[in-house]
């Protein structure tokens, strides 16, 4: 786990929040306010993938916005490649898929991508190049000249990846990269997220499902409630519980003389606190043959909506 | 901005980058603007209204001419004013709404330039709109005998004027606020604009006295002179317009915009898109 002194011991910060705080007034309703955010803070590192994890409602995409100059902190700070948000200098490495993405319904995926490249100020040809480069690495390429109007949630949020990758971003920030696709495309979209660290870029996504998480994350922020409640590897912060462990054997051993071995399994599910060990040397003892031990653990999901249910505590700090 | 010396080439080469961000957005949004059916609704109905009105026109007995130019070019400037409001007030709120905004407001544009670009799109599509109405009016005009002059085309010039300064005004207003409220207050600065003259008129006879009259004059002074791009009047006399009214006029406008679209981008930049 990377803690605050490995940070200042000169690891490359690309992406920061300092105390982010966000509280949206209800219109016309003098005393309700939504206290989004509350005092979030987190360091990316360069060159990791980074998960922001939380379930729905809990803050990410509010935070998301504050950090890419959308909506402005109630209270807070928060810095992208060492500048203050919003920065000229920063947005020109910054490649950002929103949440839910929607775009211009009379362009093409073309002229779309064409015009992210204008705003970073592209030549002409290296728009070209990268657009039509793109198109085809979300898997697009076929569509390219199809007004937008006519894409599916799946293909708008394929074209939001592209065009997030217009610029060569340095760091990638992705709100819900893997909704709206279907298992197939989420893996497309896990891949790649590993392509891009392999680039050398770092990327910063959120979800609300812990599986997407699991396999590619270096490290995870939770966020329940609008405040993290824990920064590190994933097995780090939910350490799942053992439930059961599942031991087949084999039993009926050595046969008599003039007998062949009657041989059937046995399968035994032992309690999550059970001694296992004294267990399969009972076992062994009487002759039978040991298949498989299998620990069943709850699922990250489980373990997650317990943490998110409960007070949380501070795993990580 | 570039870093440093600010030397000339720096300089230059920011305004260059500012300007290919600006232009990206316009061209975008009369892009969008131009494929979207209901526009070309909205422009046919118009045209239909200025071919119904020169009927109409043509039923009454005298001056068949001096009618049918004052409701053509009425009505070239009103579905002009009519389609800015309606494009104007809805331009951020759509982009906003649609969530368009949230891609390109991270990329390396100011907001400035994205509301400025906004702007211009609009202006460059209601030149086409002014454009494809002023050949159907001329079309009728010449079919009822009036002559094409200097001063046709200068009529329609000013009533483009007229159009951006209200384009100005719709987007200023729905910088801050929402589409129907938007809506209603820029009708409201058309019309008290189009009798801005006879209304200050008025009440300088009516109430020469103290604050109120001080005060209704300040609030009369930030409405626009929409009176001054309205010069049917000479056209149908045959009268001439200066060159120098032409370029006072221009200026005018122009100022006009740029103060509000100023003011506009200065309550936009503090703005959460949510
Ligand atoms: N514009 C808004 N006005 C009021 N409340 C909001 C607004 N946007 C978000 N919220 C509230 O803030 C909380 C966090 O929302 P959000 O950041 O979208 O969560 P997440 O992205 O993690 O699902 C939610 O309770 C949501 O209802
Ligand atoms: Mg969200």
């Amino acid at each position: 786990m990377v803690s605050t002194q490995a940070v200042n011991a000169g690891q490359d910060v690309v992406l920061r929040a300092e105390n982010l705080v966000k509280t949206f007034k209800k219109p016309f309703q003098m005393r309700s306010q939504v206290r989004a955010v509350r005092g979030l803070s987190l360091d990316v590192l360069r060159g990791e993938i980074f998960g922001f994890v939380g379930p729905n409602g809990a803050g990410k995409t509010t935070t998301i916005k504050m950090m890419m100059g959308l909506i402005f902190p109630t209270s807070g700070r928060a810095f992208v490649l060492g500048e203050p948000v919003p920065s000229g200098a920063a947005k020109t490495h910054v490649g950002f898929l929103p949440e839910n993405p929607y775009f211009y319904d009379y362009l093409t995926a073309l002229e779309f991508l064409d015009l992210v490249g204008r705003l970073f100020g592209l030549p002409k040809a290296i728009r070209r190049e990268r657009a039509t480069r793109l198109l085809e690495r979300v898997g697009l390429a076929r569509a390219r000249d199809q007004r937008l109007r006519t894409f599916s949630k799946g293909m708008l949020q394929r074209l939001g990846l592209a065009q997030a990758l217009v610029n060569d971003p340095k760091l990638v920030v992705l709100d819900e990269p893997m909704s709206g696709l279907d298992p197939i495309g989420r893996k497309e979209v896990r891949d790649l997220i590993i392509d891009l660290k392999n680039e050398g870029r770092t990327v910063f996504f959120s979800t609300h499902i812990l599986s997407d998480v699991e396999l590619i994350c270096d490290r995870v922020a939770i966020i329940i409630q609008g405040e993290v409640r824990g920064v590190g590897a994933l097995e780090s912060l939910l350490s799942p519980k053992l439930l059961t462990v599942e031991v087949v054997s084999r039993e009926g051993g050595s046969g008599t003389a003039g007998q062949p071995a009657l041989e059937r399994d046995a399968v035994v599910t032992l309690p999550g606190d059970a001694d296992v060990e004294s267990y399969l040397k009972e076992r062994l003892a009487v002759g039978a043959r040991i298949v498989s031990v299998i620990p069943r653990r709850e699922s990250l999901e489980d373990v997650f909506v317990r943490e998110a249910m409960g007070t949380g505590g501070d795993a990580a700090r | 901005m570039p870093r440093g010396d600010g030397s000339r080439v720096g300089v230059v080469r920011a305004v260059t980058l500012a300007w290919t961000r600006v232009w990206a957005i316009a061209v975008n949004t009369f892009r969008e603007a131009i494929r979207n059916k209901v526009l070309y609704g909205i422009a046919f109905f118009a045209i239909g209204m200025i071919f119904f009105s020169v009927v109409l026109g043509t039923l009454s007995v005298h001056e068949e001419k001096k009618l049918i130019t004052d409701i053509g070019f009425s009505a070239v400037s009103f579905f002009g004013v009519i389609m800015a409001i309606f494009i104007g007030v809805n331009l951020v709120y759509k982009e906003i709404d649609r969530k368009t905004i949230y891609a390109i407001i991270p990329k390396p544009i100011e907001r400035y330039q994205f509301m400025v670009g906004k702007f211009l799109g609009v202006v460059m599509t209601l030149f086409a709109q002014t454009v494809l109405l002023s050949i159907f009016l001329f079309l009728f005009l010449a079919l009822y005998g009036a002559p094409l002059t200097g001063t046709t085309f200068a009529a329609i010039y000013l009533i483009f004027l007229a159009i951006i300064v209200m384009t100005a005004v719709a987007l200023f207003f729905s910088s801050f606020s929402t589409p129907y409220l938007s809506g209603f207050f820029s009708l409201g600065i058309f019309i008290l604009g189009s009798v801005r003259a006879e209304a200050i008129a008025q009440i300088s006879k009516v109430a020469k006295i103290g604050t109120l009259y001080d005060g209704l004059q300040v609030f009369a002074s930030v409405i626009p002179d929409l009176t001054l791009f309205n010069v049917v009047g000479r056209v149908q006399r045959g009268d001439h317009v200066p060159f120098l009214y032409l370029v006072e006029a221009t200026g005018y406008a122009v100022t006009y915009a740029a103060v509000l679209l100023a003011l506009g981008s200065f309550a936009f930049n503090r703005r959460d898109f949510v």
